[in-house]
């Protein structure tokens, strides 16, 4: 008879910490196949992008202070809204989403790391190159690509070397993407914990499986579209050059085909974080757990069938745009639901107002905003007139930047106090938070009013007219860019140790299973599965 | 022979242990239903691109398709594959299942050698059995601390009496 206990396969200790066991120094960031230090690296990626992003938007808007030339040439001033746009939404806002999926996914369903350990690594270690490539373009001969992120032919085809560049770092950081999304997909469907059913699990993973579907179906039209720039440049094919019997609006249909399911890639996982905030701050369980699931997946394929709304004024027929008007008005009711379930969620909660429940309710009030002008946009009418203007410019930062970057601004001091096993300074986070949410406004509501007054993007310089409120959304700008040093230092502190050691679980209405593990969470965690009831 | 996946330890051994990759929480229809939707919506739309033109969608698609048909798969295989130590009596039995294939050694406990060579800076731990010559590692689905734990109990269990 056994008088020794058996044991099963993961069996061992939920949390085990072995330190001996994984390699310490640079070489344990090269060749980590850890989730945490993936994730980890992921994060510091994203945020090196976004101050890189950040400055080449500061360039952009120390040039639009006034109006007149004054700090760049207009050639310059073209390639940093290129570089601005491809950085952020490739460099630091993906980046970032898939950091937190990296870090917190294993986490929440009680795996031990992700599917495929090293396709991970590789598909972090991709990101520095065409990081690289991207940045270093504006040195090459002609500087870099200046054609905008929508890299729309013509003018593509006509740029130079920077351009090839540009195309190439896309390609490395879409085949980034691919890897990450199988990885996610496999981890989320095959690693659950036991009793862990799809629908118990959170909704941030929900928000990414969902997001990572899209991402596999989109990639391969992105990789496509550039692949057909690249052979139009330099193969001699006239796939968009109308020179040779091509069509330049084939390639906007085909861009954004890609590029609107690309804003809800960018946009879920944010709902995802917030779905987890909100409840754990309102102390109450998630408002309509089933209809968000569902809404997020009405989401997803609405954004399939609504890319021509960026394109109204290329000449479609009449019964093309109401198609495209309607669908995409239609996608206000999924995102509806999610607004409605997270005011209910709050709705006689026990609410208190940490910085990640700030970050969340900054999100949902300003992310709402952001959903109205889009709804202003898709009215066809409309769009025509403000299309290429700054209420665009306006609409798409209050979505990707109140939306987006709130929320993982949010899920950053939410979860620092597991990932660092140190409570983050609140102080400093509230003031992150306010300074964020103001100036935040003030950089891009008086964008609007300029849209609306008929100021364009993508000019270096305006009419008179347009200076005052040029001049305040620079301050404004300005203002939100230097407060991003306040998480950068909460977040070093953070790390250094200074400050409340961080219990296992820090906040009361947590109730997923990462509050389950030690604060820091273990090297190793979830060895021996836990069972969900 | 056990069944290929899902292996259980005997109740009258002296030790039992199980390792396996955790890739089993969707039965093999569903995690082949979830990969054809994906293979559907990606391919659909590479097709319909592809007849308006822009066929070099298409190419990355299949290629895409293909890799996450590799990764399913590869998940299929794990979800079948495991080993099984078990210590009993004056024997020590390894059972191996393998994309569906299951085999079967048993050495005697008193003469068997238990190794556990050192992490490496990027190494993990290896667990290796040896018996006359022949050498077997055991426990690559184990998390590297397990290895060393399990190691340990065996040392202590074939130790001469």
């Amino acid at each position: 008879m056994s008088s020794i206990p058996h044991d099963r396969a993961a069996a061992g200790h939920g949390t085990h910490d072995d330190h001996a066991h994984h390699p310490t120094g640079l070489m344990r960031w090269v060749t980590t196949t850890n989730h945490k230090d993936i994730g980890t690296m992921y994060l510091w990626f994203s945020f090196t992008m976004f101050m890189v992003g950040g400055v080449m938007a500061l360039t952009i808007r120390a040039e639009l202070f006034q109006p007149g030339l004054q700090v760049v040439h207009p050639e310059f001033f073209n390639q940093m809204t290129t570089l601005h746009g491809l950085i952020m939404v490739f460099g630091a806002i993906m980046p970032a989403a898939v950091g937190f999926a990296n870090w917190m996914i294993p986490l929440l369903i009680g795996a031990p790391d992700m599917a495929f350990a090293r396709m991970n690594n590789w598909s972090f270690w991709l990101l520095p190159p065409a990081a690289i490539l991207l940045v270093t373009s504006l040195f090459v001969p002609g500087g870099a690509a200046s054609a905008g992120w929508t890299l729309y032919p013509p003018l593509t085809i006509q740029q130079g070397m920077g351009m090839d560049l540009a195309i190439f770092a896309v390609h490395i950081m879409g085949a980034s993407s691919i890897m990450g999304s199988i990885n996610i997909i496999t981890t989320i469907l095959n690693m659950r914990a036991p009793g862990m059913t799809l629908m118990k699990m959170p909704l941030f993973c929900w928000t990414w499986l969902i997001t990572a579907y899209l991402l596999i179906a989109v990639m391969p039209v992105l990789a496509g579209a550039v692949t057909m720039l690249l052979t139009d440049r330099h193969f001699g094919t006239s796939f968009f050059n109308a020179a040779g019997g091509g069509d330049p609006v084939l390639f906007q249909h085909i861009f954004w085909f890609f590029g609107h399911p690309e804003v809800y890639i960018i946009i879920l996982p944010a709902f995802g974080i917030v779905s987890q905030i909100i409840p754990t701050f309102a102390r109450k369980p998630l408002f309509g757990y089933a209809s968000m699931v569902y809404a997020t997946a009405g989401i997803a394929i609405l954004s399939f069938i609504v890319w021509a709304h960026h394109m109204f004024t290329v000449g479609m027929p009449v019964a093309g745009v109401l198609f495209f008007m309607y669908a995409t008005m239609l996608i206000a009711v999924p995102t509806g639901v999610k607004i409605f379930n997270w005011l209910a969620t709050m709705w006689r909660g026990a609410m208190t107002f940490e910085a990640p429940m700030m970050f969340a309710v900054g999100f949902l009030f300003l992310f709402t905003m952001g959903g109205f002008t889009g709804l202003v946009l898709a009215i066809a009418p409309i769009d025509m007139q403000l299309h290429d203007t700054y209420y665009v410019v306006a609409h798409f930062h209050y979505v990707m930047v109140a939306g987006s970057l709130f929320a993982f601004f949010g899920g950053v001091y939410y979860w620092l106090p597991k990932w660092t096993g140190t409570m983050y300074d609140e102080r400093i986070a509230q003031i992150h938070f306010w300074t964020s949410l103001v100036f935040f406004n003030v950089a891009f509501f008086p964008q609007h009013f300029l849209g609306l007054a008929g100021m364009p993007r993508r000019i270096p310089d305006y009419a008179q007219q347009f200076a005052d409120w040029n001049m305040v959304s620079s301050i404004g700008a300005f203002g939100f860019g230097l407060s991003q040093l306040l998480v950068l230092y909460a977040v070093v502190k953070c790390i250094r140790g200074d400050g409340a050691k961080a219990p296992a679980k820090p906040w009361e209405g947590g109730d997923t299973l990462e509050w389950t593990v030690p604060s820091p969470a273990p090297y190793h965690t979830f060895e021996t599965p836990p069972v969900v009831r | 022979m056990p069944p290929a996946e899902s292996p259980s330890a005997d109740d009258t051994a002296d030790y039992a242990v199980i390792a396996q990759s955790r890739a089993a929480s969707v039965p093999r229809r569903q995690r082949w239903i979830a990969f054809a939707l994906v293979a559907a919506a990606s391919l659909a739309v590479g097709a319909v691109l592809a007849a308006h033109g822009a066929w070099p969608v298409l190419p990355y698609s299949v290629l895409e398709v293909a890799l996450v048909a590799a990764a399913f798969a590869l998940v299929e295989r794990r979800a079948r594959t495991w080993e099984r130590l078990t210590v009993q009596g004056d024997r020590v039995i390894v059972e191996r299942s393998a994309g569906g294939r299951c085999d079967r050694r048993e050495f005697n406990r008193w003469w068997l050698r238990v190794d556990l060579e050192a992490a490496g800076r990027s190494r993990e731990p290896r667990l290796t059995l040896r018996f006359a010559g022949e050498a077997m590692d055991f426990g690559g689905a184990l998390p590297p601390g397990r290895r060393a734990e399990v190691a340990r109990t065996l040392r202590r269990l074939t130790a001469p009496r």
